[in-house]
């Protein structure tokens, strides 16, 4: 077997950096430790942790394969993540930290109706954590395939057991530690990748774009898409944007330090690290234009062609093409072990809603023991996974970063206009937050349903009922302008209270 | 709670509200305006927005695109600064005026 080598260290390497995952967890005592850390970390480690938890198998595997396919318009989407990144920090961190304790559900219902607003938050976090966990799980099956050379539903149940057995050792509880050493982790494999291909051009940008314009022709030098299609293009830039500030699991985090200082200070460490990030895994992208010919990927009999073009897997057949077989099982177990951790902080922050907010504010409305609500939210846990799991099934055939930018679009179309709204907006009342929410929410994932991905590709009718692959431009616009209405109109006296309360929560969002 | 909506009247409160609304004004100016002004070039002048980059180098795109992203970076530290230095003293303030209430209930 060509790559026994390979698979060997992966293995090797993935049960370490589980081990040490082990080794960090701690048990769970309270509520304040499930859902995030207890405010004791500073603020430079939760913004590698943050970072940690937005850089997901979408951003490793997905953009350099999606430079690999579109060139330039590959880019587009990393400057969109980067830029979504520093709007969230100036339009949400500050005023989210203030007001919230565990979830986004918490910061939404601070002044409105605390049964029907949470339970509109916790089913639009569910669908958007969903979302991102298929890629999650599409992500690790597909590193199992290159590596091990098996089918994708043998490396989709392996998946499933790597989550069972990472969650089950505790990765889930000390996520925030865990996403420190993946951070530290993923820059050594991925800097060491970058300075080895950089070496190859003897350090030479021009080198390195010479030798990809000459094998990438027009796509590497001009933004195709933008200028054909620039609607899809703004809709695309609207989710990436927008849908970064609904994204639940990562707003979490601002709760785990001190202070409003240290939260936006995290931000811009975060900011930092993901850009560096998104610069390197675009490099990589733009080498492998120059490097990577279809001779490589007709070297691994197991993989068709397609499999590896078509989706994700560029970032390993460079490294094994350019620097070898040791490597590939280092830099493999490193990017499965980067995404498990997403899938871990995903799962968690799907618990927490299915817990904290279904079960405890919407179904039980009064207070439960700790360790009751940590119990229904490992049950919330395994469903959501088996789930994500089911759904994986389908879309093997995807780009990762394509796919997590509709989790982005859902999240822009429904929890970016009620999270906005609420704190900027005196206006806004419970009736208008959940009709607006769900309008988005309904019709962001209606026009995901409509367009080419489902409604062609799988469920083969031969043309789309929306023409673009984007629905965050028209649901989004559509969610504030039904939340507006909603709002304006309502006259009743609880629309009044929520009303008046709104100077009490803009206090407390300024000063903490 | 009657005080604390009280310090919305208070002097440091107004004016901590209106530097961090004038900073988040500008801020997301400077962080949207770039990037939507190149997509509204490209939809309506094709590829002409594009030409002058091109015209020196296909490169350019790239190295365009990356410094468009240390940017980016540059605003985010940009808020920290400005809220770490304008922002806490008003926030000093708020504090101090909250303790002074505090003890005088």
């Amino acid at each position: 077997m060509t790559f026994t080598y390979a698979a060997t260290i992966f293995l090797i390497t993935s049960l370490f950096l589980i081990f040490v995952s082990k080794k960090m967890a701690t048990r769970t005592k309270s509520a304040a430790d499930f859902y995030s850390s207890r405010g004791d970390i500073s603020s430079f480690q939760n913004g590698l942790a943050m970072a940690g938890d937005y850089i997901s198998g979408a951003a490793i595997f997905g953009m350099s394969s999606l430079i690999f396919i579109a060139g330039c318009d590959g880019f587009f989407y990393a400057m969109s993540f980067v830029l979504g990144w520093t709007v969230k920090q100036i339009l949400i961190t500050e005023r989210a930290r203030n007001i919230g304790r565990f979830t986004v559900a918490d910061i939404i219902s601070y002044r409105l109706n605390r049964g029907s607003v949470r339970a509109f938050t916790s089913l639009s976090t569910l669908a958007i954590i969903l979302i991102y966990l298929i890629v999650q799980f599409v992500a690790v099956a597909q590193v199992f395939q290159f590596v091990l050379a098996i089918g994708y539903s043998q490396a989709l149940l392996a998946a499933g057991l790597a989550v069972v057995v990472f969650v089950s050792l505790g990765g889930f509880v000390a996520s925030t530690r865990v996403q420190i050493i993946k951070i530290y982790a993923l820059f050594l494999v991925v800097g060491f990748l970058c300075g080895f291909l950089m070496s190859e051009y003897d350090f030479s940008l021009s080198k390195i774009f010479n030798s990809a314009n000459a094998a990438g022709g027009i796509r590497m030098a001009v933004p195709l898409g933008l200028l054909e299609d620039p609607v899809s293009q703004l809709s695309l830039a609207v989710g990436l944007i927008f849908g970064t500030s609904g994204l639940p699991h990562t707003t979490t985090r601002y709760f785990s330090v001190m202070n409003a200082k240290q939260a936006r200070q995290s931000a811009m460490v975060a900011t930092g690290v993901i850009v560096l990030f998104f610069l390197m895994i675009s490099l990589v992208g733009v080498v492998a234009v120059a490097r990577l010919h279809l001779d490589d990927i007709d070297g691994l009999d197991w993989v068709s062609t397609s499999e590896i073009l078509g989706t994700n897997m560029v970032i390993l057949l460079l490294s094994r093409t350019v620097v070898g077989n040791l490597f590939l099982g280092f830099i493999a177990a490193i990017t499965f072990f980067a995404t498990l951790t997403v899938i871990a902080k995903l799962v968690s922050t799907g618990a927490s809603s299915v817990s904290r907010d279904i079960y405890v504010h919407v179904i039980l409305r009064r207070r439960v023991e700790a360790m009751v609500e940590a119990k229904v939210a490992r049950l919330g846990a395994l469903l959501i996974g088996v789930l994500a799991l089911c759904f994986s099934v389908v879309f093997d055939q995807q780009n990762l970063t394509f796919l997590v930018s509709l989790a982005f679009g859902v999240a822009a179309a429904s929890n970016f206009p009620v999270l906005l709204l609420s704190l900027y907006w005196r206006g806004l009342t419970s009736r208008g937050a959940l009709v607006g929410g769900l309008v988005g929410l309904i019709s962001s994932l209606g026009l995901i349903i409509a367009s080419k991905l489902i409604w062609v590709d799988l469920l083969k009718n031969p043309e789309a009922l929306y023409p673009y692959d984007h629905p965050a431009l028209f649901a989004m616009l559509l969610a504030f302008a039904t939340a507006w209405l909603f709002s304006i109109t309502d006259r009743s006296d609880k629309a009044k209270r929520e009303r008046l309360a709104f100077d009490e929560q803009y206090i407390r969002s300024q000063i903490g | 709670m009657p005080e604390l909506i009280k310090i919305k009247e208070d002097p440091s409160f107004q004016l901590l509200c209106k530097r961090r609304w004038r900073s988040c004004i500008v801020l997301i100016l400077l962080a949207l305006s770039p990037f939507f002004l190149m997509i509204f070039l490209a939809s309506y002048f094709d590829s002409l927005a594009f030409d002058f980059l091109l015209a020196q180098d296909n490169r350019h795109v790239w190295y365009f695109g990356g410094l468009m992203m240390f940017y980016f970076l540059a605003l985010s530290a940009l808020h920290v600064f400005v809220a770490n230095n304008y922002h806490e003293d008003a926030n000093t303030q708020v504090e101090l005026v909250l303790k002074a209430r505090d003890s005088h209930y």
